[in-house]
């Protein structure tokens, strides 16, 4: 089972007034949190690929940019500051992409953005509500991506991914037929089929969260109070 | 493992909040269980969301959701109040409030 451990301080300090000493111990600490970074990055909904591209990026500046000599040791453990420079660098990875194109495989959510276009008055409880839903949305919603990449489908589950969520209209289905090269009714039937499996896989995903039949419910009516009733919950 | 509208207790048993996860027990690799660390590692967005509606910094933000999933999973306490929890989220923010040091209040 993948692990941060907890004991690479003391290499990161030992290093600081060596940079021959600091470069193995950097080394070191790729090769033994490598198999954590690649989870944590599976995890969040990159393909198998992109997480191993994005593993090896995120250690090569953590190498040539000595972001060690940041650590503070103080502030906490040692896996704390690396998944604090992994989501920096996620970030930072986004934000580079998403100025080159909108769109695109990921469903990360934009959570600085989520938190300050949300009304002034939500509450920090609502935010952590709205967060969980949304993380909730974006796991089954990629588990339903990657379902239809390995069917083949990945052109059609883009075209009408857009629809899962909230409800279309005939014209949406009349303009996506054409661009798919469909009949409207046939295009109305994939969405259904993507919604019901959708509902499946959110309770999937919920169903890794509760103890009990009655946990369940209670997470499906939340996650339904939440999003609201199109939430395909 | 599809799910219907009737889950059995068996399928309840299996789920990945488990005992076996609260008391970090560690999974054998058969196990398609993640432990609470994975579960935790996938719901950071609300604690984190959570803390920048409370006011603080982006980078305090990301610094003090890593500290407190730290604390959760490595802190028995929180096992022994994560059995008395129905559910992951209501035990996060739980854990959440109590880690900031505020008062608890009832949950859903």
């Amino acid at each position: 089972m993948a692990r941060f451990v907890t004991t690479h301080w003391s290499m990161i300090l030992e290093g600081r007034h060596d940079p021959h000493r600091a470069r193995e111990a950097l080394v070191e600490i790729c090769a033994s949190y490598r198999r954590p970074v690649l989870s944590y990055l599976r995890e969040r909904g990159y393909a198998p690929a992109d997480a191993e591209d994005l593993a090896q990026e995120f250690f090569a500046r953590l190498v040539e940019q000595r972001w060690d000599l940041h650590a503070d040791p103080g502030r906490g453990r040692f896996r704390s500051f690396l998944l604090t420079a992994l989501h920096r660098f996620l970030a930072n990875e986004r934000a580079g992409r998403n100025a080159c194109k909108r769109g695109g495989g990921q469903h990360q959510v934009g959570l600085d953005d989520v938190v300050l276009e949300a009304p002034a008055s939500q509450t920090p409880e609502q935010a952590f509500d709205h967060a969980w839903a949304m993380t909730v949305l974006e796991h089954a919603g990629d588990r339903l991506e990657q379902e239809a990449r390995a069917a083949g489908r990945e052109t059609l589950f883009r075209a009408l991914s857009d629809f899962l969520i909230e409800a279309p209209d005939e014209s949406d289905y009349a303009h996506v037929a054409i661009q798919l090269d469909m009949k409207p009714n046939t295009v109305a039937q994939h969405v259904r089929r993507l919604r019901l499996r959708l509902r499946e896989l959110i309770r999937e995903e919920l169903f890794q969260t509760v103890t009990d039949a009655d946990g369940l419910d209670t997470e499906l009516s939340a996650l339904r109070r939440i999003v609201g009733a199109d939430a395909g919950a | 493992m599809p799910m219907g509208a009737h889950t059995s207790g068996d399928e309840f048993r299996a789920s990945r909040w488990s005992l076996a996860n609260l008391a970090g027990v560690p999974a054998a690799d058969s196990d398609p269980r993640l432990p609470l660390r994975e579960l935790c590692l996938r719901y950071w967005p609300p604690v984190y969301a959570y803390l920048r509606r409370s006011g603080e910094a982006p980078e305090v933000a990301e610094a003090l959701t890593a500290r407190f999933m730290d604390r959760i999973v490595e802190d028995r306490a929180s096992a022994e109040r994560a059995r008395d929890s129905r559910s992951f989220r209501t035990f996060l923010l739980g854990e959440l409030r109590r880690f900031l040091g505020e008062p608890r209040e009832g949950l859903d």
